[in-house]
């Protein structure tokens, strides 16, 4: 890309080099041409000469609109004579203030008669012109009045002359009023010109001439319009670059001055456009594309913008306000001068430092920009070479030298605006690809960069992977050593009740035990007593009967006592299994009342100071219900355990005339059992009341409770046997667990 | 002689009248059974204090056996009525409140009968 670029940019300059060499080579040798064909003929009368052609200067003038003045024997010897130059001249425009008519008159001799000769006119009214009273021309229209301008732009026409040794030439001129700014406007252009050509005057080449310039300037149009097309793009491919934009507009703008000017010269004829053009085309020119080339190399080359900067800005502005309202071209020029001598020192200034930082392209760079100025130099030295040693009038036409020069000036104002955008296009271009390139090497980096990152990642993944799944083990583990640790807590929470009821349940059994005892020995003393009484003569029918019956009660006596310790114990068996235990319909009554005893009894056996009342109050149309009974009594002892420690702590600190009171009742309601667990103890304060059922809470002091009974016996009720269980207490009075069980 | 035998256990009625049958049957012995501590305050409200053996269990549900002599003792400081206290559980500390509060004497579970009699007939 970047070949391609360098090798089209030096593509163009060569062609358009070569186009502006061949143009002045041409050119050159027209001249020669016409020079000589001048000589040979040797009718050069006119004293004032012209390089191309003679520019009629000296005429008579009177303002009006009078008929007269054409015939060539009018005499115009009172008439005002006049000087008339090529640009704008107030002393002329002074006699179109009376009615916009004014007469023209003068004379040229030609002594080759009759010949043609060719004239070229530039005007900015209407016009006829009159040689020897002959009409022979007439641009736009001044009939009636009516004044239509129409500037031929120096296009020539041929008229053939009279055998006359003087040939009088009249010329009625119409300016239409406020066509022409007072002070000639942007351009100063003249009025009216007019410019004589030989016969000889080779009108194919003035056609080619045109032609050649009409190509130049197509040329110079479409490399302008390709530098806008290609930096626009780059503009909105890499937006950071706003030197690009402003390089596009500054080639766009001398790409539109082109357009116009051409436009201009070849194709408008209409006197009042021609103010509004050059203005337009000074402003494009002299201003716009100066100021966008200005900010163009600012940002490209970063620089600060500092005072040369703004006063170059300034400058350029007020150019065209110069232009306009001076009277002459001479300040605007100078003005002009002054800020292209500005710029150029800031651009070598900018290129040295550029150079200098060893930006790449800076150097092409500034040969592209420099190589037209120093061009110019050399062929101004060439030109004052030749003229010094050429024995030539420094400013004849004929002097070589001033050729050269003249060329020199065409040389450089028309290459080197295209020249020196090239040459910044070509560095623009450069310093793109550059960055791209740069991009491109950041692009990889970033892209190994990520990969690396990724690599990095994916090791780390998998190390944390690792680090969990070492952690969810350990938290399996842990997990299960909580399960165990749980289980444990559970079996110990059973053994702890367990324990409390050891107590109770020896003194239970002992009881029963007891009556076995004293009933099987007082059977052994019955039937010896019934023996004796057999041996008796005469036995007391009566006691032998009493005998017997008690003998047979005490049977009865021994086997309930037996089943009753037998029962205990089985209960107990059955409360210390780990396993939960299966269904199995249940007597709830009986499973209260036995409980109810067996807590109150434990109470007793740990506390010898402990003492309770009880009470159970049961509803007979309960009906056995399908519980897990080892479960359901664990619950049962665990409250009522609780109610009997609540009494108990309480009547350690209350008043004499406290009677400690657990109540144990049952009540069937529709469907559903309620169990109700009441005690006048201490109450449980409102605070706590919602964390009783938690894990691991207890009130009692270390080591007496586990903290598990409640929330046991609430996972007991709720999930083993779809029941709930509730609390009620008032602090210092009573507190009631109430079991409803689904029936 | 009037005995009152305070115990919760039902079965303790049979068991002395069974045991103490022929001193029952000879007129030696009277026995009167409570179930609880205040239906045995009740009932001796009706007998002469002179004249009863109270044999009371401590370990009862409400009034407790302890609990009871020292109400007795309120009224009667000392002797009669004799009252004996029996329990299932013979620990030091029972016995020793229960001689504190005027026990005449101090029985454990299971009982002697023979013992007892012996006791009694003193």
């Amino acid at each position: 890309m970047r070949k391609s670029i360098i090798f089209a940019a030096i593509s163009l300059i060569l062609t358009l080099t070569s186009c502006e060499f061949f143009r002045i080579g041409y050119e050159v040798g027209q001249k020669q041409a016409e020079q000589e064909a001048l000589r040979i003929q040797n009718t050069v009368i006119d004293s004032l000469n012209t390089s191309l052609g003679r520019h009629i200067s000296l005429w008579k003038i009177r303002a009006g609109n009078q008929p007269g003045p054409e015939n060539p024997g009018f005499d115009d010897t009172q008439w005002d004579s006049i000087l008339l130059d090529r640009k704008f001249d107030k002393s002329l425009y002074r006699y179109f203030e009376q009615d916009g008519y004014v007469w023209l008159r003068s004379s040229f001799r030609k002594s080759n008669t009759p010949l043609p000769v060719f004239l070229e006119v530039y005007q900015l009214g209407a016009s006829e012109i009159y040689i020897n009273g002959r009409l022979m021309k007439t641009y736009g229209s001044m009939e009636n009045g009516q004044i239509e301008g129409y500037n031929p732009s120096k296009r020539p026409f041929m008229v053939m002359l009279d055998s006359l040794p003087v040939q009088k030439i009249a010329v009625k001129i119409a300016l239409k009023k406020g066509s022409v700014p007072e002070n000639g406007g942007f351009r100063k252009e003249a009025v009216f010109n007019l410019t004589l050509h030989n016969s000889d005057y080779n009108l194919a080449a003035r056609e080619i001439s045109f032609m050649n310039k009409s190509f130049w300037s197509i040329i110079k149009m479409g490399v302008f319009l390709v530098l806008a097309i290609i930096h626009f793009s780059f503009f909105r491919t890499e937006n950071r670059q706003g030197s690009n934009l402003y390089f596009a507009l500054f080639s766009l703008c001398l790409m539109l001055t082109e357009f116009l000017s051409f436009y201009e010269a070849k194709y408008n004829h209409d006197p009042a456009w021609v103010n509004p053009l050059d203005g337009l085309i000074i402003l494009l020119e002299s201003t716009l594309a100066k100021i966008f080339f200005i900010v163009a190399l600012y940002q490209l080359f970063h620089r600060k913008k500092g005072f040369l900067y703004y006063l170059l800005i300034a400058g350029y502005c007020i150019i065209p306000l110069a232009y306009r309202f001076a009277s002459t071209e001479l300040i605007a020029s100078l003005i002009e001068f002054v800020m292209s001598t500005l710029f150029f020192v800031i651009l070598i200034k900018i290129m040295t430092e550029a150079i200098n930082q060893g930006k790449r392209g800076a150097k092409i760079f500034a040969t592209g920009v420099l190589l037209p100025i120093v061009l110019t130099f050399v062929l101004v030295f060439v030109f004052l070479a030749i003229s010094i040693y050429k024995p030539y009038n420094i400013l004849s036409e004929n002097n070589p030298g001033y050729i050269i020069g003249k060329y020199t000036g065409t040389l450089y104002t028309g290459v080197k605006d295209v020249i020196m955008a090239i040459c910044l296009s070509l560095y623009i271009s450069m310093e793109f690809t550059r960055v791209n390139k740069t991009l491109e090497a950041k692009l990889a980096d970033i892209d190994r960069l990520s990969k690396e990152k990724q690599s990095i990642l994916e090791s780390q993944k998998e190390v944390l992977e690792e680090q969990v799944k070492t952690r969810t083990a350990e938290l399996h583990q842990s997990l299960e050593t909580l399960k165990a640790t749980q289980n444990q807590l559970i079996q110990t929470e059973k053994l702890a009740s367990l324990g409390e009821l050891t107590a109770g349940i020896a003194h239970e059994i002992q009881n029963p035990l007891n009556f076995v005892n004293n009933f099987s020995e007082l059977s052994v003393e019955l039937i010896d007593e019934l023996k004796e009484l057999e041996q008796e003569e005469n036995p007391d029918k009566g006691l032998k009967a009493e005998l017997l019956s008690d003998l047979a009660e005490n049977q009865q006596k021994i086997n309930h006592h037996g089943k009753r310790a037998s029962n205990i114990v089985k209960g107990m068996l059955a409360h210390s299994r780990a396993a939960t235990g299966e269904r199995a319909l249940t007597n709830l009554n009986e499973l209260a009342d036995e409980y109810l005893r067996l807590a109150f009894h434990g109470m007793r056996a740990k506390n010898k100071a402990f003492n309770s009342d009880f009470k159970l109050e049961t509803d007979p149309d309960i009906p056995e219900l399908n519980l897990v009974p080892q479960d359901f009594g664990r619950v049962l002892l665990n409250l009522i355990n609780n109610a009997f420690y609540s009494v108990y702590e309480k009547s350690k600190r209350a008043a004499g005339d406290y009677k400690p009171l657990v109540e144990v009742k049952t009540e069937k309601q529709d469907n559903r059992v309620i169990i109700r667990v009441k005690d006048n103890g201490s109450g449980i304060p409102e605070e706590i009341r919602a964390r009783i059922f938690q894990p691991f809470f207890t009130t009692k002091p270390t080591g007496e409770g586990t903290g598990l009974g409640l929330s046991l016996s609430y996972d007991i009720i709720t999930k083993g046997h779809n029941g709930s269980l509730e609390v009620k207490s008032t602090e210092g009075e009573y507190c009631e667990f109430i079991i409803t069980l689904p029936v | 002689m009037k005995i009152l035998v305070v115990d919760d256990e039902t079965d303790i009625k049979d068991l002395f009248l069974q045991k103490f049958r022929k001193e029952i049957r000879s007129g030696a012995m009277e026995f009167n059974f409570a179930t609880s501590g205040e239906e045995a305050l009740e009932l001796l409200k009706g007998y002469d204090p002179e004249s009863v053996l109270i044999l009371s269990d401590i370990n009862m549900p409400g009034m407790t056996g302890i609990e009871l002599l020292r109400r007795i003792r309120e009224k009667h400081p000392a002797t009669p009525p004799e009252v004996m206290m029996i329990t299932a559980y013979g620990d030091d500390a029972n016995r020793n409140t229960a001689m504190s509060l005027g026990a005449n004497d101090f029985l454990t579970k299971p009982l002697d009968f023979n013992e007892l009699k012996t006791k009694l007939l003193k």
